[in-house]
């Protein structure tokens, strides 16, 4: 059995996930997702909705869930500092309903908040998850006008999700998350049996632990450094680029990575 | 995912508009249009951020191209993607809006050649396209899925979705009237979604 998110490890997921992917549960993948599926589709009627989509393995199985639904709109939430090797998978794999939205934090940004690099606690971790996911949900169902976005928020991940998987926020917007009380075993099993394609971030260190996300965002790093080192190991040319710039340690680390 | 529209004749204002508010939900970065003009031929306009309106054509402009761009690779990472990086792109005669990724090595030969040499990676199509490449050729021969609309005078307006590798085409959808015709990667009123990999005549100009 795979950990919780934060005390697992890299060997923990890539054994299961091979495991569910040559060994496909199709019948147990196809109820976890119609009991789901009927689940949200009950849950949602009356609502104008849409589900986010991040490209990581929770969105992945959720849009399977919201697809059987009925429910075709979804968000993806960017800032200008995703990996670009994440932007071109998601590009090619993102779903037809996926709306874009982009939030102006980038490096001039990070250059005034240099205490955002590598969050090493909790509440820097959910400043970004403000800063990006949070704004940007909501400036697309202003402009949409839905009124519940879905989530792929599991318990087994630590998520908040919520009594019965929904929760209202203060400006009384609601969220519901379908796949709650899946167990990793599960989503993966949807996956295996579903053949989903998962984006490049997961072969990278540490990658299911990390997710995917804002490269300046990697959790549970040592030290700045080890999260330079990670990034310069995935693209050398953001840190490249983030050192010409003046990200603080970025020069050290283009300077280890090319020696 | 890019999103892209092609407006031509006399379009309804509410297609032109639900053919331009769907493609541009698709690109957050920046966003373009070509129209082309009797006698004077294309003219690009860029500019940052999502599609917002579009150039009603009229006898003026018989036909617009729009692209709303999701940055993938920009020339400086972590930087907002530069306008002029944008798309449509046009290179003689011929004018490309295109939404998709290619690998390093596909297109390779059309890289550096004579002709376009900007940044990026859908510059190679556009090479392939106007040295007068067959684009039913393109079929089977990409990793990724692709969408693609191009147009050249007295040739006409084309629109292609290429099917990737276990990945479906990227959508586009269009509407056939006498008078008027739209394409966009969004559904619209009365569009049917293109069959994949087949280069359709949308319009004849």
């Amino acid at each position: 059995m795979i950990p919780r998110k934060q005390q697992s490890t890299q060997d923990d997921w890539i054994g299961a996930l091979r495991s569910a992917y040559q060994q496909p549960d199709v019948a147990r993948a196809q109820a976890l997702v119609a009991t789901a599926a009927e689940q949200l589709a009950e849950a949602t009627q009356g609502y104008d909705v849409a589900y986010g989509w991040s490209g990581g393995k929770d969105s992945q199985g959720l849009r399977l869930v919201c697809e059987a639904a009925g429910i075709r709109e979804c968000v993806l939430v960017i800032s200008e500092l995703e990996y670009p090797a994440f932007l071109g998978w998601a590009t090619d794999h993102m779903p037809w309903g996926c709306t874009v939205e982009a939030r102006p934090l980038d490096l001039a940004w990070l250059l005034r908040h240099p205490d955002m690099l590598f969050p090493r606690d909790a509440a820097t971790a959910s400043k970004w998850f403000r800063l990006i996911q949070h704004t940007g949900q909501r400036a697309y169902a202003k402009r949409t006008g839905i009124d519940m976005l879905v989530l792929g928020r599991r318990r087994a991940d630590g998520n908040f999700v919520g009594p019965d998987g929904r929760y209202r926020d203060r400006a009384g917007f609601e969220r519901l998350s379908p796949i709650a009380d899946w167990t990793h075993e599960d989503l993966l099993c949807v996956l295996g049996a579903n053949r989903c394609p998962l984006p490049p971030c997961y072969g990278w260190p540490r990658g299911f632990r990390v997710g995917t996300g804002a490269w300046p965002a990697r959790q549970w790093t040592a030290s700045p450094a080890h999260g330079w080192q990670e990034v310069a190991t995935i693209d050398p040319t953001i840190v490249d680029h983030a050192a010409h710039i003046g990200i603080p340690g970025a020069r050290q680390a283009a300077a280890c990575a090319a020696s | 995912m890019c999103g892209l529209v092609a407006l031509a004749g006399a379009v309804p204002p509410d297609l032109a508009r639900a053919a331009t508010e769907g493609a541009a939900a698709r690109g957050p970065h920046s966003n373009g249009w070509a129209t082309w003009r009797v006698k004077q031929g294309w003219r690009l306009s860029h500019a940052a951020g999502r599609l917002d309106g579009w150039p009603a054509p009229s006898s003026l402009y018989p036909v617009a191209i729009g692209h709303s761009r999701l940055a993938t690779s920009t020339a400086r990472p972590g930087d907002a993607p530069d306008p002029d990086e944008g798309q449509p792109l046009t290179l003689g005669g011929l004018t490309l809006a295109h939404n998709g990724t290619l690998q390093p090595s596909e297109l390779a030969t059309h890289h550096n050649s004579e002709l376009y040499r900007g940044p990026v990676d859908s510059g190679r199509l556009l090479n392939y396209l106007a040295l007068g490449r067959d684009p039913a050729a393109l079929v089977g021969q990409l990793h990724a899925p692709q969408a693609l609309i191009w147009a050249r005078p007295h040739v006409g307006l084309y629109a292609m979705r290429l099917t990737g590798v276990r990945v479906p085409a990227h959508p586009l959808y269009a509407v056939d009237a006498d008078t008027y015709t739209a394409v966009s990667s969004a559904p619209i009123p009365d569009g049917h979604l293109l069959d994949p990999d087949t280069p359709h005549l949308i319009w004849s100009f």
